[in-house]
Parts: structure tokens; sequence; C-alpha cells
């Protein structure tokens, strides 16, 4: 029975690949090669497919030109995107990956959340990402598990946060030279030059459209950007919020 | 068992990745064992043996403790140095693998510049074997190798309860040295030489005595000894078995230390 269950244990470990930020899954003064077909007999993947997903992850994270150089000879990033093929040489169907883009540089940075995201689509492989890095949530989730203090404190997109909690909007407007005031209810004016100006209001008291259609009314536009405040902004606020709650 | 040999030649690897320090530290491997029985043999000139003890059996009972301490040294370096898996988290990694634990920290570390010290005790334990004066029979023979097998034994139970160990005190394992070397280093002399607390701590708590002391006395025929003190060494299964339970106990309370 206890050895049934453990048999269980071990296969059920089989589904998951799992990449930790700050603990290395190879052999520090091997090639990161060699620590693939070491992985290959611990996670005992037959021959053809542990081929296949082998040369499958070394073109896609471009791993070719330092596979066979010492692990501890390698940047932080070539590491953590051997890193990432060490952990999917198994074919998981579900990635844990816990701070992967912690200290990387922009190029392997962007590099790895391409790879993810492809990885997610092609092989159809779960992802779960913990992160502190909120670029890496924008560019890579569709649902988000915000947890504090050991609860789940809330479950859904990432979108349904941002109305929710971001309904500020800062706008900048440059237009043809003109010396009137821009003048609309509910909306703030930051700042303005004769050709240029920066709004803020929220979405939950004017809509942008009318913000616009009442501007153009007021101004020539030659140019607008929009922006909502800064994911890291919307996500503290939420944590504040939800914790008070609870 | 092909991964453990895998996992072995990884870490052999790794060692003539530094080649002078391989061979510094398999020179000075050696050296300490042999300083150590030099040493005891200078003494034991001067002052014509210990006791009734004879150099030649001085040496049997140094290759006995030696072989099991080295060969626990090399191939359960994993156990003990399991504190810096703990340390650096290498544990979590192996709790997420579909292998049994205590089979991927032997995995985890291999020492193979320790080869020297093994080579070293097992030509001790040779000299010992062949210049004893004993009239051996097939029962005679039995008790030496279960003396042989015991040492190693006891050493991978002593390593054992100094990975458990560590799931607790991450810092304290000076003191498990001292038990490990140090039982290493008093079992090469015949236990009645030390006062009799001391002998009782290393035959009854730490049974060193049953590997090396009470089966040579049974095989030398010193002091009309009773047959089961041949058999003494199979002590250490039960202290084996002892140590696992903690281990797995250990392994059963341990939190990540978190990243």
């Amino acid at each position: 029975m206890v050895k049934f269950l453990i048999k269980n244990v071990q296969n059920t470990l089989k589904i998951y690949g799992v990449v930790f930020g700050q603990r290395s899954q190879l052999w520090w003064d091997v090639p990161p090669d060699d620590s693939f077909y070491l992985l290959k007999d611990i996670y005992k993947i037959p021959k053809q497919i542990f081929e296949d997903s082998r040369n499958e992850l070394i073109e896609a994270l471009d791993l070719s030109h330092f596979i066979k150089t010492p692990t501890r000879q390698l940047s932080l990033g070539q590491r953590m995107r051997c890193e990432i093929a060490a952990s999917l040489l198994h074919r998981p169907k579900i990635l844990f990956l816990d701070e992967p883009t912690i200290g990387l540089d922009a190029v392997s940075k962007i590099a790895v959340r391409k790879f993810v995201k492809n990885l997610n689509q092609t092989h159809k492989t779960t992802v779960i990402l913990t992160t502190h890095d909120m670029q890496d949530i924008e560019a890579l989730t569709n649902r988000i598990l915000l947890i504090g203090k050991g609860k789940l404190l809330y479950d859904g997109t990432l979108d349904n946060i941002r109305k929710k909690y971001s309904s500020k909007f800062i706008m900048r407007v440059q237009y043809e030279y003109t010396t009137n005031k821009i003048n609309i209810n509910d909306v703030e004016t930051l700042e303005q030059s004769e050709q240029h100006a920066l709004l803020k209001f929220n979405s939950n008291i004017i809509k942008l459209q009318d913000v616009i259609s009442l501007l153009t009314k007021q101004v020539n536009i030659l140019d607008i950007q929009v922006e909502s405040s800064p994911i890291e902004e919307v996500i503290a606020k939420m944590y504040l919020e939800l914790d008070l709650k609870s | 068992m092909s991964l453990y040999f895998k996992s072995i030649l990884i870490f052999i690897k790794s060692e003539f990745e530094y080649r002078a320090s391989f061979i510094f530290s398999l020179l000075a491997s050696a050296l300490n064992t042999f300083f150590i029985l030099a040493s005891a043999l200078i003494l034991m000139d001067t002052f014509g043996g210990i006791g009734d003890w004879k150099i030649n059996e001085i040496i049997l009972l140094t290759g006995i403790a030696s072989f099991g301490h080295s060969f626990v040294e090399m191939f359960g370096r994993g156990l003990d140095h399991f504190y810096k898996h703990i340390k650096n988290g290498l544990l979590d990694r192996l709790l997420v693998r579909p292998r049994n634990i205590t089979f991927q920290v032997l995995c985890s570390n291999f020492e193979f510049y320790k080869i020297g010290r093994l080579i070293e005790s097992v030509i001790f334990l040779i000299y010992g074997i062949i210049t004893i004066n004993v009239e051996w029979n097939i029962y005679k023979g039995v008790v030496i190798l279960l003396m042989i097998l015991g040492s190693l034994t006891l050493f991978f139970s002593i390593v054992l309860i100094k990975a458990s160990f560590s799931f607790w005190a991450i810092e304290g394992m000076e003191l498990m040295n001292i038990i490990s070397n140090g039982g290493r280093d008093l079992s090469s002399y015949p236990i009645d030489i030390y006062q009799k607390w001391f002998a009782a701590f290393f035959t009854y708590v730490i049974p060193f005595g049953c590997v090396n002391y009470f089966p040579l006395l049974y095989l030398l025929d010193k002091g009309n000894p009773p047959f089961w003190y041949g058999l003494t060494p199979l002590v250490t299964v039960i202290f084996c078995g002892l140590c696992f339970m903690l281990w797995n106990f250990g392994l059963s309370q341990y939190k990540s230390t978190g990243s």
C-alpha cells in the first residue's frame, strides 16, 4: 500500500516541471548538456522523446552555442534558459515558474517571455508563474491569482482588475496652436501650453469617448495618448483594499 | 543503480575540472590517515604495544574503522553534506523529482579524491587480516566480513544522523563531525584503554566497540570471549534502523526555507 502510494506520488511528480529562479536544476561544474542527460535518467524519459524535446528546446531557447560550456561559466540569462529547458525535457503538463525573469537582462527577459507564451500555445502546457515583475504578468497571463497572507485574494483576469481598480486615466493631447483654455467638466487639467496638454479623468465618472468628443470641440487635435495607471499601482491598490476587507 | 553511476560520473568530471586541487586533496586525505597510524606506531614502538595488543592488531582495528569511514565519506557525501542542500534549497529540487529522496541525496554528491584514504584503509585491512595470529575457520571468516560491513553500516548511520540533525540545526554540524571523525580515531585503538564511561558510551550508545573491538577479541581469543562477541557487528543494523526512522521523521517535518 505504502509502496503503491509512493509510486503514485512519483508518477504524479512527472507531470510537473519546476523552475525555481534561485535553485538551480543544473550540475554546477559540468555543461548543461550533461545535466540534460542525467535528467533523462532521473525522469526515465524514453530515448526518442528525449532527443526530440532536447532538440526542440535547444532551438527554441537558442542554447546551441553554450550547451557544452560548464554551467558555472554561463551568464545568468544563459543559465536561466538552460534551467527552463531542463525543466521541460520530460514534457510536463504543468510548468511552475518561480521568478523566471529575476535579474535577467532585457534580451533574455523578452526571449523567456516569448518562449513561455509559445510553449503554452503549441504544447498546451499550463504555466503557473509566480513573479514580482509586473511586466511578466502583462506579457504572459490571462488569469491571475492574487495571494496575500496565505489567502486567495483575487482570481480573475487582468482586464477585470484594470476595469475594477484602475479607473484613472492620464491623457496627453497635442493640438494646433491655440490660446484657449481647455475646460471640460469632470476632467482635471494638469498642464497646458499652447500646443500641448495633460489631462486626468476618472472613467467611472466620464467616459473616454466623451472626453475626446468634448475635446475636439475646443481644440484641433493632432495626437492623443491615453495611459492607464501602471499595473504595479493597480496591484498595490488591490492588496490594500482586499486586505482591509478580510 | 545505473543512475547512481551516472551521477557519480558527473562528480568525477567536475573534480577533474579543477585538476590541481583534486591531486592535492587526494594526497592530503591519504596522508591524514597515514599520519594517524604513523603516530600510533611510533608511540607503540617506544612503549612496546598497548597493553597486550600487538601492532598488527592495532593496524587491523584502524583498517576496519577507517574503511567504513572513508567509504561512507566517499559515497555518502550527499548525506554528510546534506545541511548544504537545506541551506541552498537543493532539497526542494529533489522533492519535486519522481525518485526516492534518500537515493537522490546519495546521488547528489560524491568525493572521488577520498579514494586515496579508501585504498590506504584497504591496505591496512589486508595487512592486518594476513598477519594476525588467528586459526581461521568459516565462522571466523564470517566474523571478519561482519566487522567490515558493520563498520560501513555504522558510519552510514552516523551521516544519516548528521543529515537528520540538519533539519533542525543547520549550523551544529561540528558536533557530528566529532562523532564521525572522533569515532574513527578512537576506535582505531582497543577501547579497553579508555575510561569506563567513555568506553561504555562508544559501545552502548554509538556502537563503535561492536564493529571492531569485541569481534576482534573473539578472533584473537583474548580473555576467553564468548562466541557471540563475533556477532556484535549486527547491532549496527538496529542502530541504522533507528537512524533511518529519525531521518524519515526529519523529512516529514521539513519546511522549505523559502526563497
